[in-house]
């Protein structure tokens, strides 16, 4: 009968390839038995409207289908969700981030002419569209992978212990989310900037219509540029990892104290060469300034700019090294109360 | 008619507790080889309606499990697929059986409890 065909067919096209002839065949047989044994009749004289009747007991294909699944019939379960959920705002925050960081970059360099800031406009729509579909396709690729290959020991029912529970989150080791996010997108542009998009980073002056510049990031600061890559990458790694753990623990404070030594060791390496950071009037000329516009730059460079950077780069030192000693404070007070405990 | 159907949320509850009970009656019954239709049948026969629709993909989830096995006959009828309790069946349904007795014993005792508290407040 063309009825039970359609509804074996749709109950079928729903499983497994391994066992949809074998539970289309068992179905049709269990069907046509019901069928006749209700008619009282043989299965070639049996009426539409008994099998209508018997299907709609059966239930919709979809659900019975889904009765003989014994596996999981989703892409991410329940144990998993909330870090899925999690990683997917961390991830769609960090490419906004530098979606937009593109996009000012684009801007700011345009000649602010209407075409090519309509030009602009597509192509941040379309890094849009590609950035955060392909990271959360990524994401979710990821976490279907980890719910098809792993059963943490904690939520493993049979396997589950008390002492498998995760300690109690202090109040001191709660993570500030938003906090932690902010520095994440705020690390990523420098980075994008420092490694990127040097030219953004000069000083520069204009001289009869013309455009003179001269790199901050010049040959002078080369090791303490590498310094910097090197502190912002361990703290966006570290920016990452507390984020998906969503609590300070020993190793994370420890790691953040030491990322923050790295600062302190940076700003005291600055701070040292502090006359030597801006350019003198041979700098400039070498670099191609005008002789005029060369000596203005480095007499307030010399009088005021020289002394000020001085000032702001020791104050920089002492707040870094005054966050530098709190937190490695913090990661001795967390060791501690973890031993307490 | 309307008024004699169970509420949604009643009709999920009773729904609920049958779920357990199909398992150890389905499991009481393959002792000796049935297919999906004649066990509906019987257990029908006993009192116990369950949905096609929930019965089949049971018997095979449950040899999935090692719990039933079952082979394919082929006769003059149509073909039909019996199941049987295997080993492992035996020994599941014989501790399902103590640990429903022990249950419908403890409910008992419970219901009866309440009903005997409901008379005393009236």
């Amino acid at each position: 009968m063309d009825l039970i065909e359609r509804y074996v067919q749709e109950v079928a096209r729903r499983l497994p390839r391994t066992q949809r002839n074998d539970v289309a065949r068992e179905l049709r047989s269990s069907i046509e038995d019901s069928l006749e044994s209700r008619a009282g009749v043989p299965l070639n004289e049996v009426g539409e409207d008994t099998a209508t009747e018997l299907l709609l007991e059966f239930g919709p294909p979809r659900e019975v289908a889904g009765s003989y699944q014994s596996g999981p019939n989703y892409l991410i379960g329940p144990a998993h969700y909330p870090s899925f959920l999690r990683a997917i705002k961390i991830a769609l925050a960090v490419v906004g981030g530098l979606i937009a960081l593109g996009l000012l970059v684009d801007a700011a360099s345009s000649t602010g002419d209407i075409g090519e800031l309509a030009r602009i406009g597509a192509q941040a729509i379309s890094d849009i569209q590609t950035g955060f579909l392909s990271v959360l396709g990524l994401v979710v690729f990821v976490f279907a992978i980890i719910e098809r290959t792993s059963t943490p020991k904690w939520l493993s029912e049979d396997e589950w212990h008390p002492s498998d529970l995760p300690p109690v989150i202090e109040n001191a080791d709660q993570v500030d989310r938003a906090g932690t996010i902010v520095g994440l997108v705020l690390s990523g542009i420098a980075l994008v900037l420092i490694n990127l998009y040097p030219e953004w980073l000069q000083i520069r002056t204009f001289s009869s219509g013309e455009q003179f510049s001269y790199p901050l990031l010049g040959s002078v600061v080369r090791t303490e540029v590498m310094i910097l890559n090197l502190y912002l990458a361990l703290g966006l790694v570290l920016g990452v990892v507390i984020l998906l753990r969503n609590r300070w623990q020993v190793q994370t404070r420890v790691a953040d104290a030491a990322i923050s030594a790295i600062l302190v060791l940076l700003l005291m390496r600055l701070w040292s060469k502090a006359d030597q950071l801006l350019p003198v009037r041979g700098d400039l000329i070498e670099a191609g300034w005008p002789p005029g516009q060369a000596s203005s730059f480095a007499e307030v460079a010399d009088e005021a700019l020289s002394l000020a950077l001085g000032w702001l780069l020791l104050a920089g030192l002492l707040v870094a090294t005054w966050f530098a000693i709190r937190k490695a404070i913090a990661a001795i007070r967390t060791a501690r109360d973890r031993q307490a405990g | 008619m309307v008024s004699s159907k169970p509420t949604v949320r009643g009709e999920h509850l009773s729904l609920e507790l049958r779920r357990g009970a199909i398992v150890i009656a389905t499991l009481s019954q393959l002792g000796e080889p049935l297919y999906g239709y004649s066990l509906r049948e019987r257990l029908a026969e006993q009192g116990l309606e369950v949905k096609e629709g929930t019965l089949y993909p049971l018997l095979r989830r449950l040899e999935n499990q090692g719990i039933l096995e079952s082979d394919w006959e082929v006769g003059e009828g149509r073909p039909r697929r019996y199941y049987r309790l295997s080993g492992r069946g035996t020994q599941v349904l014989a501790e399902l059986e103590a640990e429903w007795e022990d249950l419908v014993a403890t409910i008992g005792r419970l219901l009866a409890g309440n009903e005997g508290d409901e008379n005393g407040s009236d």
